[in-house]
């Protein structure tokens, strides 16, 4: 999985350096101060602004009652499979907005894919197994990065100047899961530290 | 304080069992009291557990299927996808199916959806909070009116989009529910509090009957955060009240008032407590009635003792009835034993009050007694009474011995007893015995006797010797004379003494020849009286002197005319003057009277000299012989002493002397009625008199030729030869003066020459001695 992230971020920066040389590292943390995962940081696009290309072959896996991985961003468009590792079936479902779609129960080794049409969240959830969550992000801005274990996301070839970059986490206490903060990029790498609440759901 | 000891053992008992009846009651109300708190304590708390139970059952059914329908796919979708119709259809499925009172569906948004019309639209902002706080939220829950426990699950499909809300009514009903599952008579009461409000109790189950108390403790308990159990002494009853989770936790709080009255409780103790004095007051009564049954057992026998000392003290024959063999039946026991002791002693006594002594034989009080027996079955003509007294008994007695003298007397009686049918014997003095008996008549009555005394007059051998035993019968009859004042066996007596007197062995009583002691006592003392009030005179009998054919002296004697008994004859007085010691003044007042009498003829020219009779007792009395010497020194009258034989030998020495001195002053001693009396020759001639008087039965026969000539010839004979004239009493006729003249008679006194006759007769008399006295006392 992080091996896929990565080669989705080399696309990105190769992107960034045709145009801009701005790289942005953000710290998401939690009020305590802890680094927060599975934080999607992105920075909005811009009417007449690049587009991602969207990518074929995402993955959201399902094994040991769990997605894998928790949060995963796709450009618009793009196609995400969902494969059962489990032994047993899953029946896998979105209610969210524009991206509903359902799994009814397939097995272990049973692929699905779903293309992913509408930029925003889809609540994934299984309706066999309570417990599994995950969220996939759909953006329509090339500038998008999920933090890692050590909270740390990376905007790379972010265009100079005042920028607006959104932090979201499924469970963000925030408006809309989202925290939104103005930076000022500037060549060479710009650090900024977001700090968001959060309330997992009980 | 008790008359009867069983009353008193009675009320100690039954009050000792009242105290201790008392004390139970008291120790069981106090356990009932005590216990009856714990046990409502316990079952209130276990009811207080059975609460939570049925609270948490509920909530738990609200709360599986909350989240059933929460967890429902198709729920979730059309929830997720906003499709109301079919949200609210699920929750009228779910609603009817479950009968919830109420069910919504609230968005995060905050607005809600619900069948309730009053509920859709925007959700109350505390309702919000308190779902957003907590998805899975319990507890009481008010929406508008009704109160409700209400639960909410969250509808996440995954993430939350939603709670689901479902709420069954709080209200009567539902308490009352919970009333009927307690095992007790519990009231339910809920109280709730919304935020910045007061306590209130809920609305369609008020809680006016607790009030405010019942609002302050509910908030206590709330305050105090847990349950708490209480006492309501204002209400009796205990409390329990528990904290109730609230739906909205924060915003409003809600308590439980489980009630117990422990008056209904208590009723179920009082009823006990009435069996107890019910079974008290059996108990009681039973107490009593044995205790009583027991203490007449024991007092019972007591009082029987008590009557039977009662009749004891009242001399009657007393026995009490023994039973058993305790210590009263040995003391009733005892009782008898004295009873009957004291009984034979009693018998003892009387046998000797009523027998003699010495022979055993009935007394006079045992006589009387029969007597008074006879009396109830015989009138007093037929009961009779007789003496037999044994003639010459001090001789008798002297001869034998007291203790002979007494089998003679025994012997007697016993011969006197088996003489005659019915008659009674006993002894009347030392030598007499008395009988009692009854006869149809007198002539029977005397029969008897003198057979009884024909029996008696026996010789009776003693000791191998011969007694020659006489008797005297004195007989007397019960109806007779009761003026003699004399019992009838005192009459027989005195008839004994008559007999005596007329030398017979048998006399009836004579009342006429008994002198009443009575009557002579009043007799006495008019006698005295008498004397002062000239009722007692002298009349003067004169006494021819045939030497000289004159009339020299004369004999005084004493005459009474009573004035309602006429004349009285002396026999009558003098013997009983000389027995009542009125002889000495009687005597006094004739020497007085003879003095008088004898001037009287001396100033009429007759010089008579005055004879008065003199008790033989009285001639040895000095001070009789000083006065009367010195009357007749004094007055110078001549006066002659006539004496009785008898008397003069009575008491010989003194009267000798005395009539020595009245010899000396010129007084005449005469010996009056010679030859009636046992004579003495020695006395005779020792006597200085100057005069001896024959008696009279031997003068009124001189003149029929028998042997008085030779006796009165040979007396006067006598009396010359011892120096003494002698006069001749009772001359009735010529020829015995003829005769007695013959003889040498000094003097002759009697009718033929005059009777007694009154002083002035005595006068006329004396005026022309030939012409008899007209009137002869």
């Amino acid at each position: 999985m992080l091996g896929r992230f990565l080669t989705y971020a080399a696309t990105s920066f190769l992107f960034a350096t045709q145009a801009w040389a701005g790289d942005i590292v953000i710290r998401v943390t939690t009020p305590d101060g802890k680094p927060l995962p599975d934080a999607v940081v992105l920075m909005p696009a811009k009417p007449g602004g690049p587009k991602p290309a969207p990518i074929d072959g995402l993955k959201m896996a399902q094994a040991g009652k769990q997605f894998t991985p928790f949060v995963l961003i796709a450009p618009v468009g793009s196609t995400v499979e969902f494969p059962n590792l489990d032994k047993f079936r899953h029946h896998v479902y979105s209610f969210s907005k524009g991206n509903k779609f359902e799994l009814e129960l397939y097995g272990r080794e049973e692929k699905r894919v779903i293309t992913f049409k509408t930029t925003g969240v889809a609540a994934l959830g299984c309706n066999i197994h309570d417990q599994m969550v995950a969220f996939i992000r759909v953006v329509d801005t090339p500038w998008a990065a999920k933090s890692g274990d050590d909270g740390v996301a990376r905007l790379t070839a972010a265009p100079d100047g005042s920028q607006r970059i959104d932090v979201w986490h499924p469970y963000a206490t925030a408006k809309d899961q989202t925290v939104t903060q103005t930076i000022t990029v500037s060549p060479g790498a710009t650090t900024v530290t977001v700090v968001l609440g959060i309330a997992p759901p009980s | 304080m008790f008359k009867r000891l069983s009353s008193e053992l009675t009320l100690i008992y039954a009050a000792l069992f009242g105290v201790v009846l008392l004390l139970i009651a008291g120790a069981v109300w106090v356990a009932v009291e005590a216990n009856s708190r714990q046990a409502v304590r316990a079952e209130m708390t276990s009811s207080s557990a059975v609460f939570d139970r049925i609270w948490k059952l509920r909530a738990d059914q609200l709360q599986q299927t909350a989240e059933v329908l929460a967890r429902d796919f198709g729920f979730r979708e059309a929830v997720a996808t906003g499709d109301d119709e079919t949200m609210l259809s699920a929750l009228d499925n779910i609603q009817s199916r479950f009968s919830f009172d109420t069910a919504m569906i609230i968005r995060p948004d905050g607005s809600v959806i619900s069948l309730d019309d009053e509920l859709t639209g925007p959700a109350d902002p505390t309702l919000l909070a308190a779902v957003t706080a907590n998805p899975d939220a319990s507890g009481v829950l008010t929406l508008g009116s009704t109160t409700y426990q209400a639960v909410s699950a969250p509808v996440r499909a995954p993430t939350l989009i939603g709670w689901v809300v479902f709420g069954q009514r709080l209200g009567g009903e539902q308490l009352g529910e919970l009333e009927q599952l307690s095992a007790i008579p519990l009231s339910a009461h809920l109280y709730l509090k919304r935020a910045g409000q007061q306590w209130s109790a809920l609305e369609d189950r008020p809680g006016s009957a607790i009030g405010i108390a019942g609002e302050e403790l509910a908030a206590r308990a709330i305050e105090t955060n847990g349950d708490i159990l209480i006492n309501m002494p204002e209400r009796n009853s205990i409390g329990g009240v528990k904290t109730l989770q609230v739906f909205a936790e924060g915003a409003s709080s809600a308590g439980l008032l489980l009630e117990y009255s422990l008056t209904m409780n208590q009723a179920h103790y009082r009823d006990m407590l009435a069996t107890i004095a019910v079974i008290g007051a059996i108990g009681l009564a039973a107490l009593v009635l044995g205790s009583w049954f027991v203490s007449r057992r024991v007092t019972g026998p007591i009082s029987g003792l008590r009557a039977a000392a009662d009749q004891l003290t009242r001399g009657e024959v007393a026995a009490v009835a023994v039973k058993g063999r305790n210590e009263i039946a040995e003391l009733a026991a005892n009782f008898n034993v004295m009873s009957s002791e004291i009984a034979a002693r009693e018998q003892r006594i009387l046998h000797l009050a009523r027998h003699d002594q010495e022979t055993g034989l009935p007394n006079l009080r045992a006589l009387h007694e029969a007597l008074a027996g006879l009396r109830k079955i015989a009138p007093p003509g037929n009961i009779f009474g007789a003496i037999i007294s044994i003639n010459r008994f001090d001789q008798i007695r002297g001869a034998i011995g007291h203790g002979l003298f007494s089998r003679l007397i025994a012997e007697i009686a016993k011969r006197s007893l088996n003489s005659g049918e019915g008659l009674h014997v006993g002894r009347a003095t030392t030598g007499t015995i008395a009988v009692v008996f009854t006869a149809q008549s007198r002539e029977a009555a005397e029969a008897t006797i003198r057979a009884t005394a024909q029996a008696v007059s026996r010789p009776v051998t003693l000791d191998g010797d011969r007694v020659d035993v006489m008797v005297t019968a004195g007989l007397a009859c019960d109806a007779e004379d009761a003026k003699a004042h004399l019992e009838l066996l005192e009459r027989a007596e005195v008839a004994v003494e008559q007999a005596r007197a007329q030398r017979k062995i048998t006399a009836w009583f004579d009342p006429a020849a008994y002198g009443d002691p009575a009557t002579t006592l009043s007799l006495m003392s008019s006698m005295v009286h008498g004397l002062s009030s000239g009722e007692l005179f002298l009349a003067h009998q004169p006494k021819l002197d045939l030497r000289t054919e004159k009339i020299s002296s004369a004999e005084a004697l004493l005459r009474w005319r009573h004035p309602q008994r006429g004349m009285i004859r002396p026999d009558a007085f003098i013997g009983m003057a000389e027995e009542t010691g009125h002889i000495r003044p009687l005597t006094d007042w004739v020497i007085d009277r003879a003095i008088a009498d004898q001037r009287i003829f001396q100033k009429a020219g007759h010089d008579v000299t005055l004879s008065v009779n003199v008790s033989g007792r009285l001639i040895a009395n000095e001070q009789f012989a000083e006065r009367a010497l010195r009357q007749i020194r004094r007055s110078g009258a001549r006066l002659c002493f006539e004496i009785t034989e008898t008397a003069v030998i009575d008491n010989p020495k003194l009267a000798l002397d005395v009539m020595n001195e009245l010899k000396q002053a010129g007084i005449g001693i005469s010996i009056d009625d010679y030859g009636s009396g046992l004579s003495s020759l020695s006395y005779l001639r020792a006597i200085p008199a100057e005069e001896l008087k024959i008696d009279k039965v031997f003068v009124e026969n001189l003149g029929n030729g028998n042997s008085d000539a030779f006796l009165v010839k040979s007396t006067i004979d006598l009396a010359h030869s011892l120096g003494m004239k002698l006069t001749a009493e009772g001359v009735e006729t010529a020829d015995v003066l003829a005769i007695l003249r013959a003889m040498g008679a000094d003097m002759i006194q009697g009718y033929f020459v005059a009777k007694p006759l009154a002083v002035n007769d005595f006068l006329a008399f004396m005026q022309s001695p030939d012409a008899k006295a007209t009137s002869a006392i």
